[in-house]
């Protein structure tokens, strides 16, 4: 296997397991707010439901991006692997790097927020939807990253 | 189209009508009551409030014998009564009667569940003793022996050391391990007591530790069958309650109901502490909207002889209640507004001005016109089914429509493109503008064009409320110059092929320069009327065009959540293909369960997110132009229902 192909395959799998391991710790502590407060009152499982699946979409944009690569480097293609020269593959790998920094990193503080938010929630339960757009703003960052990461991708020629 | 008009009154009534006027007031619900913070003898029920509290306890201990099925958590469920259904509960239903059997069968319970563990512990501390063959009241000790049960910790008992030990004290000494566990070995032990100074502490040296069983009598095997044949039967009491309590849970309707109706009573006696009063009569301000003002005076007059309502000023500074008033196709959008916080009583309502943009913005976000028909028809099930969430349901199916829209628009049919499916009808395809996944940078341009009329809409909003209020400096130094500057903006991209490139290029040049120098000279000499003013003007232009780009960049998620959404369908399907190809026999089976979940997984992420961040576009990009918010909403008094729709 060339060098190129197996820098591609490391920036598809970071994008991967990065944003995906921001999105893991971010519904784990948002998760945990959101079951103290369930404790007390299980009837607010659906708002806080929503509260602790909003970091989960990092996971999601490292995923899409991750499938993108594999979809580049002909995975999924009954003409089997791309020849991918070694220049191409840090291009693929340095296209994966937003949505993985940008996920891991947003996905924990947007966690942090969302899991402040199970306390408006529990004490303010009419504002619940305050505290999903305050976690909301975090997500943008990683927005951003997914789609500085798409358009390279888009723009890599192989 | 905006918000209600609002008027303020006073009634003045006598005081042999007051209860029966604050009925009629729950009943029509047209009125805020105002605090007119006379001090009055709190009007306070305690018989109510201890009757209500009953009812909440029993209601929570039937509550515990409920089956509830996962879609409850998400949407609490309100019983439906029909009117006579109601009335004819609260005049004929016995609460108190099954608050009383409630809470003795409750008491029994706890009773039982007490005794239960009693047995159980017993039963525990007896087992290892079960082939002990000696009934317990004989281990009493003799007028020269002293027999005794205990307990030794197995990792440093040497039972050999131990009777060599006692051995040596004394012949007469007897010990037998009756049961052995990895970590205690349960012992009998029999000595003389003359030797009990020494054996006691050759005991302690080996940490034994002595048992008891006051008040048991018979063998430990025969104790612990009784014991068994107990504890069963208080399982089988126990049991006999739970279903005594099941059976009552079909009165809880009824008790909710009667819950529901003394909270409104309780209302009615609470809302007096609003009044001023005399000997005689009785005086209360409040807020109605105006249409509803001749209704609740023809409603009052007509049934009480002794009152008088009529139309007040309201006190300098005071502002009325904001409730908002839209058509039928705009007032689901109502929800977005009223979740960031209503506007103040002299403010336009946003709603309709973000209402279009909502409807694209979900519509672009979600951008699957497969996933359209499937919320539509999913939300049209909510409206039709639900008793509560009927506004969100009404938002979401605008948001099904406009996702079914746009993605026609840009071919997506379940993550598959309508240019590849054979057989689609050529309207179809016909319809398409773009493909995201070839095109992204027509999205992306889409996106920030769509970010800047949004903003460049905002600030002409603005504008129009400056011109409206008078604030003819704003008007022209601020919101007036950013409009030459964005149409400036707008000429620079837009304007080549109109006015030829070159014509363009001027054009837009000077419409921003003349745009930023009103902004920064005009704004500094005439309103801050010094030089410095200049500076100032300056640094707020910057901010400005900082903001706007900020602002416009923004956008961009509609691009990339768009696009998010497309990819994952796609990856379903691929998903779902190779598990056709790659599993014998079942394959068919699994490329249907994974083309389900993951469908229904793909729309149940897009869809919260599409709202969210469409959400937020509204509140953080577009309202900062023109909305300041800060309303307080119109509660009128009337009759509120937690547990039970009456119609």
């Amino acid at each position: 296997m060339e060098i190129g192909l197996v820098l591609a395959i490391v920036g598809g799998a970071l994008a991967v397991f990065m944003a995906g391991c921001g999105s893991a710790i971010g519904i784990g502590l948002a998760g945990q707010a959101a079951d103290g407060v369930m404790s007390e009152d299980p009837k607010k499982f659906g708002s806080l439901l929503i509260l602790v699946a909003l970091p989960g979409t990092q996971g999601i944009y490292g995923f899409l991006i991750g499938i993108m690569v594999m979809n580049k480097l002909g995975f999924f293609g009954a003409a089997g692997l791309a020849a991918i020269a070694t220049e191409q593959g840090w291009q693929i790998l340095g296209a994966c790097l937003p949505i993985a920094i940008a996920g891991l990193v947003s996905g924990i503080h947007q966690g942090k927020v969302s899991a402040a938010g199970a306390g408006v929630v529990a004490k303010q339960p009419s504002d619940f939807f305050k505290a999903v757009i305050m976690s909301a703003l975090v997500e943008t960052y990683a927005v951003l990253g997914l789609l500085i990461s798409i358009l390279f991708l888009n723009g890599i020629k192989i | 189209m905006a918000l209600s008009q609002m008027a303020k009154i006073q009634i003045v009534g006598h005081n042999s009508a007051r209860e029966e006027v604050v009925e009629e007031l729950q009943r029509l619900g047209s009125v805020e009551v105002t605090n007119l913070h006379v001090r009055v003898l709190q009007a306070r029920d305690e018989q109510l409030e201890k009757r209500q509290l009953e009812i909440e306890q029993t209601s929570a201990y039937l509550a515990q014998f409920e089956k509830r099925g996962l879609g409850e958590s998400f949407f609490p469920v309100k019983v439906n009564l029909s009117e006579e259904e109601f009335l004819n509960i609260i005049q004929n239903f016995d609460y108190a009667q099954l608050c009383q059997i409630c809470q003795k069968l409750e008491r029994d319970l706890k009773e039982l569940e007490a005794n239960g563990l009693k047995l159980f512990r017993q039963a525990n501390d007896l087992l290892p003793w079960k082939r002990l063959n000696i009934p317990l009241e004989e281990l009493k000790e003799t007028s020269a022996a002293k027999v005794t049960l205990g307990t030794v910790s197995n990792r440093d008992f040497d039972p050999q050391g131990m009777k060599e030990k006692m051995e040596e004290v004394s012949r007469e000494t007897f010990i037998q391990v009756i049961e052995e566990t990895k970590s205690v070995k349960y012992c009998l032990l029999i000595y003389l007591k003359h030797h009990q100074e020494q054996v006691s502490n050759i005991l302690r040296e080996s940490e034994f530790t002595p048992v008891n069983f006051p008040g048991l009598r018979g063998k430990p095997e025969d104790i612990l069958r009784e014991t068994e044949s107990r504890l069963q039967k208080v399982e089988e009491e126990k049991k006999d309650l739970i279903a005594k309590s099941r059976e009552m849970l079909k009165e809880k309707t009824k008790l909710m109901a009667v819950h529901d109706h003394l909270a409104n009573l309780r209302e009615r006696k609470s809302i007096q502490n609003l009044f001023a009063r005399t000997e005689e009569t009785f005086l209360i301000t409040g807020w109605i909207k105006r249409s509803h003002l001749e209704n609740l005076k023809k409603s009052l007059e007509r049934q009480f002889s002794e009152i008088d309502i009529s139309p007040v000023k309201p006190e300098k500074g005071e502002r009325p209640p904001v409730d908002l008033e839209n058509r039928r196709l705009v007032r689901p959008f109502q929800m977005v507004t009223n979740l960031y916080g209503l506007p103040h009583s002299r403010e336009l309502d946003p709603t309709p001005f973000l209402a279009p943009f909502f409807f694209l913005f979900f519509g672009l976000c979600v951008s699957d016109a497969g996933y359209g028909l499937i919320l539509m028809a999913l939300t049209l099930l909510g409206i039709k089914k639900m008793k509560v969430g009927q506004e969100l349901f009404r938002l979401l199916f605008l948001g099904g429509v406009a996702t079914l829209i746009c993605g026609a628009l840009m071919g997506g049919w379940f993550g598959i493109d309508v240019a590849k499916i054979p057989r689609a009808p050529h309207f179809l395809k016909s319809v398409v503008l773009f493909n995201p996944l070839e095109q992204p940078m027509t999205f992306f341009k889409l996106a920030l064009a769509l970010g800047f009329g949004q903003i460049f809409f905002g600030t002409v909003i603005k504008l129009i409320k400056d011109v409206r209020e008078k604030e003819w400096s704003d008007a022209l130094f601020s919101e007036g110059s950013w409009l030459v500057i964005f149409a400036g903006i707008l000429v620079l991209v837009l304007g080549e092929g109109l006015i030829g490139p070159g014509g363009a290029k001027t054009l837009g040049k000077w419409l921003v320069i003349s745009g930023a120098l009103v902004r920064v000279i005009l704004r500094g000499l005439f309103r801050e009327r010094k030089l410095a003013g200049i500076g100032i003007g300056l640094i707020l232009l910057l901010d400005g065009l900082k903001n706007l780009l900020g602002n416009v960049l923004s956008y961009s998620r509609l691009m990339a959540l768009g696009m998010a959404t497309g990819v994952i369908a796609m990856t379903v399907n691929l998903v779902a293909g190779l598990a056709r190809e790659t599993i014998p026999l079942l394959g068919w089976l699994a490329m249907i369960v994974i083309l389900i979940g993951g469908h229904i997984f793909n729309i149940a992420i897009n869809t919260l997110g599409s709202f969210v961040h469409t959400t937020r576009l509204q509140f953080v990009e577009f309202f900062p132009y023109f909305f300041e918010g800060g309303g307080k909403a119109f509660e009128p008094f009337r009759t509120q229902n937690e547990f039970t729709v009456v119609r």
